[in-house]
């Protein structure tokens, strides 16, 4: 995976951290380059969290505000991104509370889920490829939140173990069961996708 | 070894299996429970299926990362809004 430990790091002179300390400092052109530099990856997060992309953009803006507003507190004890990482998803549970029915957005917003196919693939097996992800973007989505997030942190977006249980609060046990469950139910899906593309194929040949 | 007691091992071997896929993959299990369920999988079809598409599924997650880029600028646009908000709040904190 591309970011990892490095995520911090990733074509930075300057470290995440020590950034943070001019920004604790009231540097504010300090700030904005760490909200340049963490503004994607946390929208990815809380895309994948909320399903939606305006909730995912408004819960990432008040993430950010709310860094700022308690940068004081940020003592470089974890690192920056895993700091900002609860406080973004903290946010979209409060906003997911506001909501009136108070639950998730429940619809994947599929236009902005960004489809990566292989090019040097056939139509016919670019067509395929992407009924897989969206079966796939259905199965991670129906997942329970708490199983949900152990998966979009450490399966999709890269980061190790302890930096997944780090922006969790979960203990490592906890957080490796959570996400084995989480692998399992969306493989489940996945095979039943497929079990339902081999007998079509079959009905269709037949 | 007789047939019985080597079907209650596999039996007892499976159900140890089953929870420790993931740590399997992971690398995450003891050398000497890494070695028990390559073991078991050897012999098992449904453990060798199941680990077989667990891999096949961790090989496409990361393809499903979200990436903003420049037809959908997010963090210029988020950098701008924080940053003008950010102003406003303090702006008005001066003038009390």
């Amino acid at each position: 995976m591309a970011f990892g430990s490095g995520r911090q790091a990733t074509g930075h002179l300057t470290s995440d951290e020590a950034v943070a300390e001019q920004a604790r400092g009231g540097d504010r052109a300090a700030f904005e380059e760490l909200v340049r530099r963490h503004a994607d990856r946390l929208y990815a997060v809380l895309l994948r969290y909320t399903g939606d992309a305006e909730e995912a953009e408004e819960a990432t803006q008040e993430a950010f505000l709310r860094a700022w507003r308690r940068i004081e507190g940020f003592e470089g004890r974890s690192q920056f991104f895993t700091w900002l990482y609860r406080i973004g998803i903290n946010e979209a549970k409060r906003r997911a509370e506001r909501r009136p029915g108070g639950g998730r957005v429940a619809a994947a917003d599929e236009g902005r889920i960004e489809r990566v196919a292989d090019e040097r693939a056939g139509p016919r097996q670019q067509a395929e490829q992407a009924e897989l992800r969206e079966v796939l973007e259905k199965a991670i989505l129906d997942l329970p939140e708490s199983y949900r997030l152990p998966l979009v942190l450490r399966d999709i977006e890269g980061l190790s173990t302890s930096e997944a249980t780090d922006v969790m609060e979960l203990k490592e046990a906890a957080f490796k069961s959570r996400l084995h469950r989480a692998r399992m139910i969306v493989r489940e899906a996945v095979d039943r996708y497929l079990a339902g593309g081999e007998s079509d194929s079959k009905s269709k040949g037949s | 070894m007789t047939i019985g007691w080597r079907r209650l091992r596999d039996e007892r071997d499976h159900r140890w299996a089953r929870p420790r896929y993931s740590a399997y993959i992971d690398g995450d299990l003891t050398r000497r429970q890494q070695r028990r369920l390559y073991r078991h999988q050897g012999i098992c079809p449904e453990c060798r299926r199941m680990i077989a598409s667990l891999r096949t599924l961790l090989a496409a997650l990361p393809s499903l990362q979200v990436c903003p880029g420049w037809d959908d600028p997010v963090a210029d646009r988020t950098a701008e809004a924080v940053m003008r908000r950010i102003e406003a709040e303090e702006g008005s904190r001066g003038e009390h």
